[in-house]
């Protein structure tokens, strides 16, 4: 079950509201996915990794990679603890080198720049991690200022840009601190104003808010979020939280054993996922329904709000597909980029089915339903 | 006291001063380069180079584990070469210079080597050279480290001096042997012991204090 509370922003507020209003909207169900325009940034094409450490056996962390981050996009990485996906954003900045195919930023292949123009290129690239990183020694301005400083710029420029830097992130009264007097959130903020102060047009996000607790984990979102509508800053965020990236992403791919398993924007993904791993992280766990209705008096259907029909589901058709004594049992729609994602419980008593006499009327039923409804299944038993 | 020995223990304190902090400011010249390279060497280090790491780690070893009264005399070649003689104040610093240089290169390589590696691959992450690095993050991050083994170091150093009237330096060490052991003066020897456990509590709590200052984590 999918918590919600989020509200809609922007056109998909626009959207919603058009689509509560009164009058019916004659739309066909089936969206035309509009192609995305904006310029490629990122691309993997073929990209696999293989670690081959002393004395140890080899790992095969990445096979056959292959995708591309679009200019102002926030891409989401999701899977499990050793998935690859660290391996995998660590290639973008050439912090590892791909042992096949290529990554290739701003239409450059990052593994054959020479060590001048991987320098030039780092410096286009922010990065914020989940030990946050700073530098106990320095002040969080001299850590922001750092990356300047690298680049050859002189003190008094580097603190400016600093504090501009600071003030971006909500932490301007804590310059003159060291780190190891700043909360988690607040040192995250130093994080990100330390990979924001060059300015960069990409930034890479490593489980940057898996040591967070919830509520700052949101504020970090929020930041980020902000950020990238701002500055139009392309973020790759890295994550095992899936709240984090259905808060916050454009599209998400799904990544097991190294291979990118499931890929496309955070609806569809998240409103109908296909792979087990996704299902497993998205944890579809069936609903706990009173054991009443659970003992299995009643035939339960659980039916996927998917999102292809921006309008939501339609529960005339469904009440009209299961007939009289259909009931709505338990359910969840929230809206994940403007689209309507989650599921429904509905039960039709057996005595219902029964009283038609026909001999196959649970499946007639049933196959009605997936008429109206394509991501229907029967639940045998919910616990 | 008389007047006379009490000269001679501030001639000793001088000895002993000039020999630790003469050499003491040699160990840490030489030291700490060679505890940056050992760092920077070693596999999976900024620079990795078994050429350099293997044979600068093994020389290293091996003076650290020559006791240093057989150093004292192994150097004395080596001494007259540097120094032109083989008795006096001079004679003793450069084995002495010599034994502390590696030990302290070892205590500020552990001291580098803690430097948390995420810090290593932010600043990769933000385009520093190998040399930045060593500069920026490792050497700033492990001051509060290297200044704690830099204090043991110069303790271990007050105890090897001792030594150092084997090739008639001077300093307390001598002191106590020529009064206390050759001429049983136990109170000699007793007063010797006491100045010297003052002067290391002095070294010990002033690096200690320098490290509580210099540590912000
Ligand atoms: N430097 C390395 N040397 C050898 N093996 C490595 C190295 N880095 C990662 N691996 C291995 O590669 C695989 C993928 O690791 P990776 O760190 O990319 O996973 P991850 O998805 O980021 O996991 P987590 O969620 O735990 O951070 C793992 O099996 C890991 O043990
Ligand atoms: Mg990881």
């Amino acid at each position: 079950m999918t918590p919600s509370g989020r509200g809609p922003t922007g056109a998909a507020a626009a959207q919603l509201r058009e689509d509560e209003g009164m009058t019916v909207n004659y739309a066909p169900p089936h969206f035309v996915e509009e192609a995305d325009t904006r310029p490629v940034q990122v691309v993997f094409e073929g990209v696999g990794k293989v670690y081959r450490p002393r004395g140890g056996q080899e790992v095969h962390a990445l096979a056959d990679v292959g995708f591309d981050v679009r200019e102002g996009e926030v891409f989401g990485i999701i899977g499990r603890s050793g998935a690859g996906k660290s391996s995998l954003i660590r290639l973008v900045n050439g912090l590892e080198r791909p042992t096949a195919g290529r990554v290739r930023v701003e239409g450059a292949d990052v593994a054959a720049l020479g060590e001048g123009d991987l320098t030039a290129l780092r410096r286009r690239i922010g990065m914020i991690f989940q030990g946050f990183n700073l530098l106990a020694s320095s002040t969080v301005e001299d850590n922001v200022a750092l990356p300047l400083r690298l680049a050859g710029i002189g003190r008094r420029e580097a603190r400016r840009r600093a504090a501009e830097a600071l003030e971006l992130v909500g932490l301007s009264d804590k310059a003159r601190a060291y780190p190891g007097r700043l909360s988690g959130g607040q040192k995250q903020r130093a994080g990100i104003a330390r990979a924001l102060v060059q300015k960069p047009k990409l930034l890479l996000s490593d489980e940057a808010t898996s040591a967070l607790d919830p509520e700052t984990t949101r504020s970090i979102l929020a930041l980020l979020r902000d950020i990238n509508a701002k500055l139009g800053l392309t973020i790759i965020l890295i994550t095992h939280e899936m709240e984090v990236i259905r808060d916050i992403a454009d599209r998400v791919a799904v990544i097991e054993g190294g291979r990118i398993v499931e890929i496309g924007p955070i609806w569809r993904v998240f409103g109908n996922p296909q792979h087990g791993v996704t299902r497993s992280l998205l944890d579809h766990g069936a609903p706990a329904l009173p054991p009443g209705i659970a003992a299995g008096d009643d035939l339960v259907f659980s039916i996927g709000v998917t999102g292809e029909d921006v309008r939501g589901p339609d529960l005339f058709a469904i009440a009209s597909a299961l007939g009289p004594g259909a009931r709505l049992v338990h359910g969840n729609v929230e809206r994940l980029q403007g689209r309507p994602s989650g599921r429904l419980y509905v039960t039709l008593p057996r005595s219902v089915i029964e009283a038609t006499a026909l001999p196959n009327a649970a499946e007639a039923a049933f196959a009605r339903l997936r008429a109206v409804v394509p991501h229907a299944e029967i639940v045998s038993h919910v616990r | 006291m008389s007047g006379n020995l009490l000269d001679l223990f501030w001639i000793a304190m001088w000895e002993t001063a000039v020999m630790v902090g003469i050499s003491g400011a040699i160990a840490l010249a030489a030291g700490l380069p060679i505890g940056l390279i050992l760092v920077a060497t070693a596999p999976g280090g900024i620079f990795p180079a078994k050429w350099i790491n293997w044979p600068l780690g093994g020389l290293v070893n091996a003076i650290r584990s020559t006791p240093f009264i057989i150093l004292l005399v192994a150097m004395i070649p080596l001494t007259r070469l540097i120094v032109g003689t083989t008795i006096g104040l001079w004679a003793a610093i450069v084995p002495l210079s010599i034994a502390a240089a590696p030990f302290f290169a070892r205590l500020a390589e552990v001291a580098l080597r803690e430097v948390h590696p995420g810090l290593i691959e932010a600043a990769r992450a933000m385009g520093a050279t190998r040399a930045q690095i060593l500069r920026h993050v490792l050497l700033p991050e492990a001051l509060p480290g290297i200044v704690g083994s830099f204090t043991i170091t110069i303790v271990s150093m007050i105890n090897s001096s001792a030594m150092a009237g084997a090739v008639g330096a001077g300093g307390l060490g001598d002191l106590a042997m020529r009064f206390g052991y050759q001429r049983f003066d136990d109170a000699v020897m007793a007063q010797v012991v006491v100045v010297l456990i003052a002067v290391v509590t002095l070294v010990q709590w002033s690096g200690d204090a320098l490290v509580r200052r210099l540590d912000r984590r």
